[in-house]
Parts: C-alpha cells; sequence; structure tokens
C-alpha cells in the first residue's frame, strides 16, 4: 500500500494549488474551496492505485473537484446558512448604488449568480484556456453541452455587461 | 464586444485566482489523504462502547493512538465554531455517507457527529489520534418524556492512559440546552441539535448531572454511577487497544451499566 501511495504526496503538491484555483472560481466562495478540495483530494486518495495510471490525474481530479462543487452546491449551501448566518448587511451590499456603475463588479456579480455548471465551463474554457473537448473531458459532459453552457453564461454576462454600459439614466 | 468581455472574464478570473488565502493552500497540503486502515475489533469486546444512550451495539470501532502527546490538544470545554474543512475531513474519515449528520459536535480540532433516524444512530468522533465509530440501535424521540433527556454515558482508555469520557442522548420536545456537571466538580456545554445532545471530554471524571433547559425553565437530572475503578483489563502497555466502559439507560429510569475491553492489534 505505501508503494501504491508513494507519488500521492508529489500529486497534492503539484496540484493542490491548481485545484484551489479551480475550486474557488467555480464555487465563488474560499471556505467552501477549500472544503471541496480537500474532500476531492480524499476521493483521488480513495482510488489513487488506478488514478496514478491515468494520462491525466489532475483532469481526474478536476472532474470529482467539479462535480462536488456542482452537484452539492445547493445542499453545501444550505448547509453553510444553518451554521454561518450572514452578518446584518449582507443583502443590502449586492444591491449597492454605487457598484452597479462598475461594469467590473456587475461582472463579478453575474458570475457569482450564474448556475454552477455553466460558471465551471467558463472557468475550464477562460481561465485554463481547455479546449471545449478537453473541458466536456473534465466535465464528463459532451462538447456540445459545454457549449451551450459556455454560451448560456456568456449570453448572461453579456446582458449585464450591455447593460452597465449604458447611461444610469436608461437603467431604471 | 463578445472579445471584450471575454477579456473581462479572463481578468476577474485571474484577479480573483490570486485572492486565495496563502494559508488554504499550505493547511491542504498538511493534510494525510490515504485511506485509513481500521481493524475492527471483536464485537462483544466493543460492544460497550456504542453511542451510549441507546441498548445494542451493532458495529464499534474505536482507535485511540497511544502515541499521541500530549493527548487531546486544543480540546474545548465549550463546542467551538468549526474551522474551515473541518467538517468535510470529519465526514470523510467516518467514512459514513449517510447524509447529513443530525449534530455535529465541534472543540478545538475535533469533530463529533451523530447520524441518526427513527430507530437507530451512527457516532463518529474524529480529530488529531482520535477516530471511534459506532452504530446503534435504540429509542427514538418519543421515548423521551419532554423537558428531559436519556441519561446515557461511556468512557475508553488505551494502554498509554489516554481516557475519554462522552455523554449523549436523545431529547425530549422542548430542550433547548445541556449542561453536564462531571465529578471533578466542572461543567461541560452539550451540543443540542436534531433531537439529539452531546458532549465528551478528556480524563476519567464521570457524568453527574445534567441542567436541562425548556422554554420553562431549568431541572436537573442525575445520570446512574458510572463503573468505579481501574479500568478493565487485558490492554498490555505499548499494543493499540482500548478498553471502556458504558453507563445509562435505553430509556430513563432504567439502568444498564456494561464493561467491555478490546485488543485492536
Amino acid at each position: 500500500m505505501a508503494r501504491a501511495y508513494a507519488d500521492f504526496d508529489q500529486f497534492v503538491a503539484a496540484h493542490v494549488d491548481d485545484l484551489l484555483r479551480t475550486a474557488y472560481l467555480t464555487a465563488w466562495d474560499e471556505a467552501e474551496a477549500e472544503d471541496l478540495v480537500q474532500e476531492c483530494l480524499f476521493k483521488v486518495a480513495r482510488r489513487w492505485p488506478r488514478v496514478r495510471l491515468m494520462d491525466q490525474p489532475r483532469a481526474y481530479a478536476r472532474r470529482i473537484l467539479i462535480n462536488l462543487a456542482t452537484d452539492g452546491a445547493r445542499e453545501r449551501a444550505r448547509r453553510r446558512v444553518e451554521l454561518d448566518p450572514p452578518p446584518p448587511g449582507a443583502a443590502e451590499r449586492s444591491v449597492d448604488p454605487l457598484a452597479a456603475l462598475d461594469t467590473h463588479v456587475e461582472l463579478v456579480e453575474a458570475l457569482r449568480l450564474l448556475p454552477p455548471r455553466q460558471r465551471a465551463a467558463l472557468v475550464l474554457r477562460y481561465f485554463h484556456d481547455l479546449t471545449e473537448s478537453q473541458a466536456a473531458e473534465v466535465l464528463g459532459c459532451s462538447p456540445g453541452t459545454v457549449k451551450s453552457n459556455t454560451s448560456r453564461g456568456l449570453a448572461r454576462l453579456r446582458e449585464v455587461s450591455d447593460l452597465s454600459l449604458q447611461p444610469r439614466s436608461t437603467k431604471t | 464586444m463578445s472579445d471584450l468581455l471575454e477579456q473581462n472574464l479572463r481578468d476577474i478570473f485571474s484577479e480573483r485566482a490570486t485572492q486565495i488565502d496563502p494559508a488554504a493552500s499550505a493547511r491542504l497540503r498538511g493534510i494525510d489523504y490515504r485511506p485509513r486502515r481500521r481493524r475492527r475489533p471483536a464485537l462483544p469486546a466493543l460492544g460497550a462502547l456504542g453511542v451510549s444512550a441507546t441498548a445494542a451495539a451493532v458495529v464499534a470501532v474505536a482507535t485511540l493512538a497511544s502515541s499521541a502527546a500530549p493527548a487531546f490538544a486544543g480540546w474545548s470545554p465549550t463546542p467551538t465554531r468549526p474551522a474551515a474543512g473541518q467538517l468535510a475531513a470529519a465526514e470523510q474519515a467516518c467514512s459514513a455517507n449517510r447524509g447529513t449528520p443530525v449534530l455535529t459536535d465541534t472543540r478545538g480540532p475535533y469533530t463529533a457527529s451523530i447520524y441518526a433516524d427513527a430507530t437507530s444512530s451512527h457516532l463518529c468522533l474524529e480529530g488529531g489520534s482520535l477516530s471511534i465509530a459506532s452504530s446503534n440501535s435504540g429509542a427514538s424521540q418519543s421515548d423521551v418524556p419532554p423537558g428531559q433527556i436519556q441519561l446515557a454515558g461511556s468512557g475508553m482508555k488505551n494502554s498509554a492512559g489516554q481516557a475519554l469520557t462522552l455523554v449523549d442522548g436523545r431529547i425530549g420536545a422542548g430542550v433547548t440546552s445541556v449542561t453536564i456537571d462531571r465529578s471533578d466538580g466542572s461543567s461541560i456545554q452539550a451540543t443540542v441539535s436534531g433531537g439529539w445532545y452531546l458532549a465528551w471530554w478528556p480524563g476519567t471524571a464521570h457524568a453527574t448531572t445534567a441542567d436541562v433547559t425548556t422554554t420553562t425553565g431549568t431541572a436537573t437530572e442525575h445520570f446512574p454511577s458510572a463503573p468505579q475503578g481501574p479500568p478493565p483489563a487485558g490492554c498490555p502497555t505499548g499494543s493499540h487497544c482500548s478498553s471502556g466502559y458504558s453507563f445509562g439507560s435505553a430509556r430513563p429510569g432504567s439502568t444498564q451499566n456494561t464493561m467491555g475491553s478490546s485488543r485492536s492489534q
């Protein structure tokens, strides 16, 4: 068993930051990202004797990570609310009228509100610069599904972007 | 427009990726993710170490490493907020896959979780060198009168002298908090959640009374006496071995005292 895990520590050292960034950008929450990476690495470790023989162990780990991030997003959000209620005024911050003038801020907020699967597709395409086929492999879906999730995500962001570029008086 | 949007998107992702706390990476690197090998002792021997408020232990696995020093570093007499990743790590170590626990009690780096349905329960206590898991069948919440709690506990000690005592059980309707008074005169705040309470502490001091608070006031209930004297024999120094006892009852009013010891290696 020890021999089978000899290179697992190297895998963690080499890829934990990449996984953490992917988790953070997909889940959009730092504490949740850390939880996700931890859970992901536990799962990878359990299957490491097989995973280490794969051509792309990192792609496999990313796939587990994104599945965790997208499949369990609703349940984790519920638990997080129970454990850590938002501070007073947190809800109001999202509609700060000053922030609304800033396209960048609005895009960030729009990204946060995207369905996790769409955000994951955007992260893989525009942060990791994967092709649709490569992203599909990570997401465990067809390239067409990646294309459609990317397209829908971009469309939503474009709406926000176009809106914020208009004169403020036309937004109301 | 699309190119500009895509460039904005790349910039946002890149900028945000730099905001991650470097300590998170360090924490993740410091975890041992390798699967643990668990040795399952003979069922009759550790039967007494099940979730203490229940009558029949189905499976109990306990590991209290003898090499850890100091024992239970970071433990807290009052429940603490879980650190980032702590609950997920406990769930993983527990290999529970039983859904959401009805109760989670965190005291420093230690996490106790109870998974329960109407007729059975599963307890995990993880953290540091500590790893305890047990499954039981027992009383349902309807067995516990309103405003009362099941009074039960268990204790264990390994060959290195590290010991812990744990009390837990179902609560009756209306119970909002439980404080455990111990034989050494100190008190422990229990976690109350999902129809259960739980508290545990290092050492052999046993629970004497429980101050049970409801919306109408606080009442004191008395625990049955814990077995006195040294822990059971059969635990040679240097072996990975634990011994234990349980006390209490499946239903308030009746008493069950059992003792047992087990050697896992």
